[in-house]
C-alpha cells in the first residue's frame, strides 16, 4: 500500500457516466446528467450546490435507494446499478448508514430500539446487537436516554440517535443529506464536530450540505449545479 | 337556541363536506338501529307489550303440578273444587283447543275451534262485537249448540252478514246456531276462530283425566304470589283428601301474558342480544371513522380553541354532528327495519305467539329514537373527549411532536377494533353453536325414514257421540262405520298411480302430538277391568304400571316410514274389531318391561287412552321412534290397530310413499276425500316439511343469530380493514425509513401483518372469555353439544383471525410496496 498518500483507501465507489431523468406530467427533468465520482475508503466527501442541483438525488443513487436512469456504478468492486429491490435492501442494510435532515427516528420506539432497528434485518444475535447499540449510543453521547422516546428528545439529541443508527452496523459509507439543516447552529456545529470525529477514527462519510462553512469539514468538495459537477475543491489543512 | 341552529348547520356543511365518510357512518348506523329496532319491535310486541284486555295483569293461566314438579292441564273435579274455593281469583275458566273440520260457511274448513267454560268471557272482559255471549240456558251438557266466531271468519265465510239467525256450522257431526261475533282483534286461545260452550262436552269425574287448560282472573288487590300460595294450601288438602285418585300436588300461577311467551322468552332475549352486539360494532366502526376524521380536523378545531371557543362549545358542535350522523341512521334504520320485520314474520310463520299484530309501533319508534340519541351522545363525547385532552394545543405546534397524539389515537382505534373482534366472536360462537346444534338434530336416528313420503292431515268428526247415554265402548257401529271409512280411503289413495304403499295415522313423529298415558301389564289370566273404576284401581299397583305414547295405526304406517319389525308380525287384516284386540310395542318400552324375556303374547291394558277396556295382546316389536320431536331420545310407544279401534282417529293422517310428482298425487287424494266426504278438506304437506317443520324454531334462532354474527364479521373486517389501512398511510415514513435501513419487503408486510396479528390476538383472547360467558345463556337452545364446546370455539377463533388477517393483509401489502423514496421526501 502507499503510504505516502494522504487518502491511501482502497476505490469504495465508482460512478461512471451516471444519468437521472424523472418523468412528471410529460415533463423530464435531468436531475443528474454525466455523473463520474470517485470515492476512496476514509474519505469525507461533501456535495454542495444550490436546491434543486441533484444533491439529493445522487446521494440516494449512492445509498441505493434509487437507481440512476443510465450509468454504471459500483460498490466495493460489484456493480449495483440494476439490483434488484431485495438486494439493494440487503446492501443498504449491510454497507450504508443515512442520517436525513429531519432525523427519521421511529416515533414509537425507543432511543435504544431505534439504534437497533438495522441490526434486527441482519439477524444478528441478541447479544451482539446489544453491544453494538451501547457503544454506538456511547460514541454519539446519548447512553443515558435508552429508554427515551424521540419525542421527548431535543433536535440536536435526535439526530445523535440517527447517527449512532448509522454508525451500529459499522457501515462501509455513512450518508448524511443535510444533516444539520433542522438544527440550531450551536446544535449544528455538534453534529458536525461528531462526524468529523467518526471521519478521524476511520469512517467514510459523504454528505449533501449547501452550508459553504460545514462543506469545509470535507476533505473534498463536489459543487453540482444543474445536475452536473462543475467543480472539485480539495481543502488543505 | 341559535347557537344550537347554528351547531346543527355547521355540522350538516362538515358532514356534506365529507360525503364518503358520512354515508359510510350513516349505512353502518343504519345496519345496528335497524337490526336492533326489528328485533325489538319483535320483544316489544311478543314479550312486553301489554295483553289487549281490561286489566291484563290480573289474568293469569293456572297449571296442575304434580309430585315431580311437571306442570300438567287441569282435571275437571280438581277444577272445579279450585274455582269454588280459591279467594283471591274472581273468575276461572276451562279451555281447550283443536282443529275441526267446519262447514256451513262460503266453504268447508279446518279451523280451530275453542270449548270455554262459563267464566271465560268474563275473565278476559271480551263482549261481542255483534249478537251476544253465550247465556246459561247454552251452558248445560246437551244444550242446543251454539257458537261464537271470530271477526276474520265472519267477514270471509259468512259474507260479513248482519242477520246471524239463518246461519249453522255443523262442527263434528252437530249444528250450531252462530249467536255472536267477537270484535277484530280478539284471538285467544291463538288462532281459534270458533267459541262454544265448554258445558257442551261431558264431564269426567277423573282427577287424573288432565284435559283443560285454565285462565282466570285475580280479584281486584291480590297478586300473583298471594294467589299462589292460598292455591298451594288448596292443592295440599285437595291431595290429603283424595291421595292416589289425584296427582296434583301443587298450583302454578303465572300472568297469561309470560306463560304465552315463555318458551320464546329466552331465545328473544338471546336474540335481542345479540343484536344489540351488532350495534356496539357498529358503533366502534363509526367510532373509528371519527377517529380518523378528528385527526384530520385537529388544526380545524384547534384554530377554533385559539379564537377562543371554549371547550364544551366544541363538545356541542361534535355532539351535534354526532347526533346528526345517528338520527340520519335511525331514519334510514327505521325503513330497513319495516323491512326486516317482515322478512322476520315471513321467516318464522308460527315460531312465535302474539305474531299477528307485530308492528314499528310507537314504542318501537320510541326505542329507536332512544337508541340514536344514545348512540349520539356516546360518540359526541369519544370525540369529544378526544379532540379537548391537550391534543389540540399539539396540533397548533405544527410538525413532529404531534405524534404522540396520533400514536394515542392508532392505540385506541386498535384497541375498539379489538373489542370489536371480541364481539364478533362471541357473535360467530352462538351462530356456530346453533348451527351445530341443528345439525346434530338433523343427524339423530329418528328411527324413520322421511323422503318420498306424502302425508294428508284430516280432521274428521268424533267417532263416538258423547251425547248418547251408556259406555262409550258400546258403540259398535260408528266405530264399525270409522274404520269402514278408513279402509275405503285408503284403498283408493293406494290405487292413485305411483302410490306405491299407504298406512295411517292418528300421530305424526315429530309433531309434538302423541298422547301418552298410563299403561298395566295383565297377569295370564286375569281378567280385563269392568270399568274405569276398575281400571283406576289397577293403576294404584305401581309395580306393573308404565308410562307409554298411544298411536293408533294401520300395519302400512310401519311400511311407508319404514320402521323395522323386529319381532312377531304386523296387524294384519284378521285382526278385526271383535277377535281379540292386539298391539305392537315399541323396542324401548321391551327393554323397559321385558328385558329378558320374550314380550310376544304378553297383554296390556291400556283403556284409558280410547275408553275401550279390552286388553291387548302383544304381537309385534317395532322400532324406535321420535316420537314428540327429533331433541327426545324415543320413548315406549304402544301401537293399536285403528280399525280395531277407531275411537283415537279424529285427527288422522294418511302417509303414502310414491315416486311420483307429489302435486299430482295430492290433486288425486284431494278429490277422493272430497267425494268420501266433503265437509273434511284434507292438508298435505310432505314428511320431510312436517320434520323439517319441527325445527322451525330452531332454524328462526340460527338464521337470525346467523346474520348478525356475519353481519358483525363484515363490520369487523371493515373496521380492521381501516384501521390498518389507515395506519399504514400515518406511518408511510417510517416504513420509507425502515426500508432506507434495509428492511426487505418481506419484513414490512410481515410488520403490518404481525401488528394486525396483535390486535386480531388481543381480539380473539377477549372475545374467547366474553363468549365462554355469555354462550352459557344459550344452554336450552343447545342439542348434543354443550356451550363451550372446544372444537366450535377453536374454529372460530381460528376463522375470525384469518379474516383478520385477509383484512391486514391490503394494507401490509400496500406497505410493503412502499417506494423510500417517496416515503422519505413526503413527511
Ligand atoms: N421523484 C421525483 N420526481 C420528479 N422530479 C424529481 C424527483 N426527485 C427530484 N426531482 C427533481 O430533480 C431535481 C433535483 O432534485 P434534488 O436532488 O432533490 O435537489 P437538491 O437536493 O439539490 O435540492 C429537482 O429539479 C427536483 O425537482
Ligand atoms: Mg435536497
Amino acid at each position: 500500500m502507499n503510504a505516502t498518500a494522504p487518502s491511501p483507501g482502497q476505490q469504495l465507489i465508482r460512478m461512471d457516466t451516471i444519468n437521472k431523468v424523472f418523468y412528471t406530467d410529460e415533463v423530464e427533468t435531468h436531475a443528474l446528467s454525466g455523473i463520474q465520482l470517485e470515492v476512496r475508503k476514509g474519505e469525507y466527501v461533501a456535495i454542495a450546490g444550490p436546491s434543486g442541483s441533484g444533491k439529493s438525488t445522487l446521494l440516494s443513487i449512492i445509498g441505493l435507494l434509487d437507481s440512476p436512469s443510465e450509468g454504471e456504478y459500483w460498490l466495493n468492486g460489484s456493480q449495483v446499478a440494476n439490483l434488484n429491490i431485495n438486494e439493494r435492501s440487503r446492501i443498504r442494510n449491510r454497507e450504508i448508514g443515512f442520517i436525513f435532515q429531519n432525523f427519521n427516528l421511529i416515533g414509537d420506539l425507543t432511543v435504544y430500539e431505534n439504534v437497533e432497528l438495522p441490526l434486527t434485518y441482519r439477524g444478528m444475535s441478541g447479544v451482539e446487537r446489544k453491544k453494538r447499540v451501547l457503544e454506538a449510543l456511547e460514541r454519539v453521547g446519548m447512553s443515558h436516554r435508552l429508554k427515551h422516546y424521540p419525542s421527548q428528545l431535543s433536535g440536536g439529541q435526535q439526530q445523535r440517535v440517527a447517527v449512532a443508527r448509522a454508525l451500529g452496523g459499522s457501515p462501509s459509507i455513512m450518508l448524511a443529506d443535510e444533516p444539520t439543516g433542522n438544527l440550531d447552529s450551536r446544535n449544528a456545529e455538534n453534529i458536525m464536530e461528531l462526524l468529523r470525529e467518526l471521519h478521524r477514527e476511520g469512517s467514510t462519510i459523504c454528505m449533501v450540505t449547501h452550508d459553504p462553512r460545514f462543506a469545509r469539514h470535507a476533505e473534498r468538495t463536489i459543487h453540482l449545479f444543474d445536475g452536473r459537477v462543475v467543480e472539485e475543491t480539495v481543502e488543505v489543512n | 337556541m341559535e347557537t344550537l341552529l347554528q351547531d346543527i348547520r355547521y355540522g350538516l356543511r362538515m358532514l356534506l363536506k365529507a360525503p364518503g365518510f358520512t354515508v359510510v357512518a350513516v349505512v353502518t348506523l343504519a345496519l345496528g338501529i335497524g337490526a336492533s329496532t326489528a328485533i325489538f319491535s319483535v320483544v316489544y310486541g311478543v314479550l312486553l307489550r301489554p295483553l289487549a284486555y281490561d286489566h291484563p295483569d290480573q289474568i293469569v293461566e293456572l297449571h296442575e303440578v304434580n309430585p315431580q314438579g311437571g306442570e300438567m292441564h287441569f282435571a275437571d273435579p280438581n277444577f272445579e273444587d279450585i274455582r269454588s274455593q280459591a279467594r283471591s281469583l274472581q273468575d276461572l275458566a276451562e279451555y281447550g283447543a283443536w282443529t275441526e273440520s267446519v262447514s256451513g260457511g262460503t266453504e268447508p274448513t279446518r279451523t280451530i275451534i275453542a270449548p270455554v267454560s262459563r267464566d271465560f268471557f268474563p275473565v278476559l272482559r271480551v263482549q261481542p262485537f255483534l249478537g251476544r255471549s253465550f247465556s246459561a240456558q247454552d251452558q248445560r251438557f246437551g244444550a242446543a249448540p251454539v257458537a261464537l266466531v271470530g271477526y276474520g271468519y265472519w267477514k270471509q265465510f259468512l259474507g260479513g252478514a248482519a242477520d246471524l239467525s239463518s246461519k249453522k256450522l255443523a262442527i263434528d257431526n252437530r249444528s250450531f246456531s252462530i249467536v255472536g261475533v267477537l270484535p277484530p282483534q280478539f284471538s285467544f286461545p291463538p288462532q281459534a276462530e270458533i267459541w262454544v260452550p265448554r258445558e257442551l262436552y261431558e264431564r269426567l269425574p277423573s282427577r287424573t283425566a288432565h284435559n283443560w287448560q285454565l285462565i282466570g282472573r285475580l280479584r281486584d288487590g291480590a297478586s300473583v304470589p298471594e294467589a299462589h300460595a292460598e292455591l298451594q294450601t288448596l292443592a295440599t288438602r285437595l291431595k290429603r283428601q283424595y291421595g292416589q285418585d289425584t296427582m296434583m300436588t301443587g298450583v302454578a300461577i303465572a300472568p297469561l301474558r309470560k306463560a304465552m311467551t315463555s318458551p320464546v322468552r329466552p331465545a328473544l332475549w338471546i336474540l335481542l342480544g345479540a343484536v344489540g352486539f351488532l350495534l356496539l360494532i357498529a358503533c366502534a366502526n363509526v367510532a373509528n371513522l371519527l377517529l380518523v376524521q378528528s385527526a384530520a380536523r385537529q388544526r380545524e378545531l384547534a384554530i377554533r380553541v385559539a379564537v377562543g371557543a371554549n371547550r364544551s362549545r366544541i363538545v356541542r358542535q361534535l355532539l351535534a354532528e354526532a347526533l346528526l350522523l345517528s338520527l340520519g341512521g335511525c331514519a334510514a334504520g327505521v325503513v330497513a327495519a319495516v323491512w326486516g320485520l317482515q322478512a322476520l314474520l315471513a321467516l318464522s310463520p308460527g315460531v312465535l305467539p302474539r305474531m299477528a299484530e307485530l308492528t314499528i309501533s310507537a314504542p318501537v319508534l320510541a326505542f329507536s329514537v332512544g337508541l340514536a340519541v344514545l348512540v349520539a351522545v356516546a360518540l359526541g363525547a369519544f370525540s369529544g373527549l378526544r379532540c379537548s385532552t391537550g391534543s389540540v394545543q399539539h396540533a397548533l405546534m405544527a410538525g413532529g411532536r404531534s405524534q404522540t397524539g396520533a400514536l394515542i389515537s392508532q392505540r385506541l382505534s386498535r384497541a375498539i377494533v379489538a373489542g370489536q373482534l371480541a364481539i364478533t366472536l362471541a357473535l360467530l360462537a352462538g351462530a356456530a353453536l346453533l348451527g351445530r346444534s341443528l345439525l346434530r338434530v338433523l343427524s339423530v336416528n329418528t328411527g324413520f325414514q322421511t323422503e318420498h313420503i306424502i302425508t294428508m292431515n284430516l280432521a274428521l268428526p268424533t267417532v263416538v257421540d258423547w251425547a248418547a247415554p251408556g259406555p262409550l265402548a258400546n258403540q259398535d257401529a260408528a266405530k264399525q262405520r270409522r274404520a269402514q271409512f278408513l279402509d275405503e280411503l285408503l284403498a283408493q289413495v293406494r290405487n292413485i298411480p305411483g302410490v306405491q304403499e299407504v298406512g295411517g295415522t292418528n300421530v305424526l313423529p315429530v309433531t309434538n302430538s302423541a298422547a301418552d298415558g298410563t299403561y298395566a301389564l295383565i297377569s295370564p289370566g286375569e281378567a280385563a277391568p269392568r270399568d274405569m273404576q276398575g281400571l283406576q284401581q289397577m293403576f294404584h299397583d305401581r309395580s306393573r304400571t308404565g308410562d307409554a305414547d298411544y298411536s293408533a295405526v294401520t300395519a302400512g304406517y310401519f311400511r311407508v316410514l319404514g320402521i323395522p319389525l323386529l319381532r312377531g308380525r304386523l296387524f294384519s287384516a284378521s285382526d278385526t274389531m271383535d277377535s281379540p284386540h292386539v298391539a305392537l310395542i315399541s323396542e324401548s318400552l321391551t327393554r323397559e318391561k321385558w328385558p329378558n324375556q320374550d314380550p310376544l303374547g304378553h297383554q296390556i291394558e291400556f283403556g284409558n287412552m280410547d275408553g275401550d277396556l279390552r286388553l291387548l295382546t302383544v304381537v309385534g316389536v317395532v322400532g324406535d321412534v321420535r316420537e314428540n320431536n327429533l331433541e327426545s331420545p324415543a320413548g315406549p310407544t304402544i301401537y293399536v290397530d285403528c280399525r280395531q279401534r277407531p275411537e283415537a282417529t279424529s285427527d288422522f293422517t294418511i302417509v303414502a310413499r310414491t315416486n311420483a310428482d307429489p302435486a299430482a298425487v295430492t290433486q288425486a287424494a284431494r278429490r277422493i276425500v272430497r267425494d268420501l266426504d266433503p265437509n273434511v278438506p284434507p292438508r298435505f304437506a310432505t314428511l320431510a316439511e312436517v320434520v323439517s317443520g319441527s325445527l322451525q324454531s330452531r332454524r328462526f334462532n340460527l338464521i337470525l343469530v346467523g346474520a348478525f354474527a356475519a353481519s358483525a364479521l363484515l363490520l369487523a373486517l371493515a373496521g380492521m380493514y381501516g384501521v390498518m389501512a389507515y395506519s399504514v398511510s400515518r406511518r408511510t415514513n417510517e416504513i420509507g425509513v425502515r426500508m432506507a435501513l434495509g428492511a426487505s419487503r418481506m419484513s414490512v408486510l410481515r410488520l403490518v401483518l404481525g401488528q394486525g396479528l396483535l390486535t386480531a390476538g388481543a381480539g380473539v383472547g377477549l372475545g374467547l372469555v366474553v363468549s365462554l360467558a355469555l354462550t352459557r345463556t344459550m344452554g336450552s337452545l343447545l342439542f348434543g353439544l354443550s356451550a363451550d364446546d372446544p372444537l366450535t370455539f377453536a374454529g372460530v377463533a381460528l376463522l375470525l383471525v384469518t379474516v383478520a388477517l385477509l383484512a391486514s393483509y391490503i394494507p401490509a401489502r400496500r406497505a410493503s410496496r412502499v417506494d423510500p423514496m417517496e416515503a422519505l421526501r413526503y413527511e
